[in-house]
């Protein structure tokens, strides 16, 4: 059942996903592996990629009238298994939202969030901090205005911070739903170098409406399409065998040719 | 349609008006029946007693402050907490019909009018303090302090929910989301609503400083230069609300008892002042 991808194995495997909003089923039912290094997830608006991707790590248990059914792995064990630590969950697989949601609170405080929260001695901050920083390619930025407020920071610098945060944490999967589609072209590819360089280690699951992008970082891609996983596969293997599908994105088909 | 809008804009300034005026009318009033009062300077407000019906009178202000500071840092200590934690647990503990039930039970009980509330404290928690710590009496600073926490709990209870509640969902999610516990979050968000939760507590000590009946009803009126939690004191609203009625118009006593309402004033208007500013930086 698990094949192997470069001799790797599968770090998350899904297993008839579904989620439903009240009595509405908005995915499912989806079965797919999911591999260390990059996966892109393509589709139109409201195809069901974000929901997708909080169905990765328990996004969706706080929101009222939210169902999730089926089984997700990470690494053998199902997340959704009762008795499951789901803090535990989130903080192996770390997620960066749409739109940057830095905490109001300076740029220190806002990537010492989740360290702090697991117990991370006080000494070690300093380290962890600017680690982060440097790994999101914020630290000659803002190096000298560590306690600044976040909101001081342009939206591009707010996201890469929003990134340094959820690394401060160490996961070993990291989702982000559309991560540069706030910024502006020159912002936008500095984040998308940050991606690839972060799938070296990490695996990293991308929503992005824009084609090129998903053809540059390679790796792997998931095609939505109204609720349902259409395909999966190569990237550049699924975008030359579904040109009409992603040409549905928001983005100027113009641009995916 | 743009008639309308005219005359609404219209009735909001002139309501907004007429509060000002309203305001300013009663500053004004208040200083012109208080400043007679210092014409013979300061003097005789530092005395340590205030009697002001013996021969001569006396207007030492001292005792009714320390009355006043005690019975309200009393009742804040304990009634600010409480509020902060209740407005947590209605924001971000309860769900659903509980949410909605524990709600309105918080503003209904910001409607019970304060001389129900000093009843209630004459009725149950006089006779109980008394019985419980062994004391003379059942009046004394402690008995009106926990009746005057329990009027400003829904009001700290209001406006800490109010508080909460502008926290933008993203910022919870933000914070489950680097693996933070249930508790965690709702720590999180109380610390992300510090201004407004301290907005809360100013128009908490505003409510607690501005009562009258509730005091004048519960502190055995009896005053001290240092009051003691379990002994009866003599707060300034409760004298203005005691003397006010009875004392000769124009006289010394009458422009004294001016003064203290000026302090009050001057209090609780900065309170309120101070918690605005805050809630919108
Ligand atoms: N919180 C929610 N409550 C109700 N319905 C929701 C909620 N979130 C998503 N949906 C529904 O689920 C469907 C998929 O939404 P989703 O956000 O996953 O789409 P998407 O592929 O991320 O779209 P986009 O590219 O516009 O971000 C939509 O029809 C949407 O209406
Ligand atoms: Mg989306």
């Amino acid at each position: 059942m698990t094949v192997q991808v470069d001799g790797r194995r599968p770090k998350i495997r899904v297993r008839h996903l579904e989620v439903f909003y009240r009595r509405e089923r908005i995915l499912g039912s989806v079965s797919v592996d999911i591999y260390p290094g990059i996966t892109v997830i393509l589709g139109p608006s409201g195809s069901g990629k974000t929901t997708f991707l909080r169905a990765l790590n328990r996004m969706h248990d706080a929101v009222v009238g939210m169902f999730v059914y089926g089984k997700v792995f990470l690494d053998n064990r199902d997340i959704y298994a009762p008795g499951t630590n789901v803090p535990e969950i989130r903080r192996r697989v770390g997620l960066v939202f749409q739109k940057p949601n830095p905490f109001p609170l300076s740029i220190y405080d806002n990537v010492a969030y989740g360290p702090r929260r697991h117990g991370t001695p006080r000494r070690h901050l300093d380290e962890i901090v600017r680690w982060s920083l440097e790994q999101a390619g914020l630290w000659e930025e803002v190096k000298n205005r560590l306690r600044a407020p976040a909101h001081r920071l342009s939206g591009g610098q707010q996201q890469r911070l929003c990134i340094a945060r959820a690394l401060a944490v160490r996961p070993e999967v990291l989702l982000m739903d559309e991560p540069t589609s706030a910024l502006d072209p020159l912002a936008a590819a500095r984040v998308e170098g940050l991606i690839a360089r972060l799938a070296r280690d990490l695996t990293v699951v991308v929503v992005t409406h824009d084609i090129e992008q998903a053809r540059r970082l390679d790796g792997r891609a998931l095609l939505f399409q109204g609720g349902r996983l259409l395909a999966s596969g190569p990237t550049r293997r699924l975008l030359s065998s579904h040109r009409d599908h992603h040409a549905t994105s928001r983005h100027d088909p113009a641009r995916a040719t | 349609m743009r008639a309308e809008e005219r005359a609404l804009e219209l009735a909001i300034r002139l309501g907004a008006f007429t509060a000002v005026i309203v305001l300013a009318g009663i500053i004004t009033l208040v200083l012109t029946e208080a400043l007679p009062a210092l014409r013979r300077g300061l003097g005789p407000f530092l005395d340590t007693v205030w009697a002001p019906t013996s021969d001569p009178p006396r207007f030492g202000l001292a005792p009714l402050i320390s009355g006043s500071w005690t019975v309200t840092s009393l009742a804040l200590v304990g009634g600010l907490p409480l509020g902060v934690i209740c407005a947590l647990f209605i924001s971000e503990v309860a769900a659903g019909p509980w949410q909605e039930a524990s709600r309105a039970l918080v503003e209904l009980t910001a409607a019970v009018p304060s001389v129900v509330w000093g009843y209630l404290g004459l009725s149950l928690i006089a006779p109980g303090i008394k019985d419980l710590l062994d004391l003379p009496t059942g009046l004394t600073a402690l008995t009106a302090a926990v009746v005057l926490a329990a009027m400003a709990l829904p009001t700290v209870t209001a406006v800490s929910i109010d508080a909460l509640r502008a926290v933008p969902a993203d910022l919870r999610e933000a914070a489950s989301a680097l693996g933070a516990t249930r508790w965690e979050v709702v720590l999180t968000v109380a610390l992300l609503a510090r201004r407004g939760l301290l907005s809360a507590g100013l128009m908490g000590t505003g409510r607690v400083m501005g009562e009258t009946m509730a005091v004048l009803m519960l502190t055995g009126n009896a005053q001290a230069l240092v009051p003691a939690p379990l002994s009866p004191v003599r707060t300034m609203t409760a004298t203005l609300a005691a003397e006010m009625g009875e004392c000769v118009r124009m006289s010394d006593h009458y422009h004294a008892l001016f003064l203290v309402g000026l302090i009050l004033l001057a209090i609780t208007l900065s309170l309120n002042l101070l918690a605005g500013a805050r809630r919108w930086p």
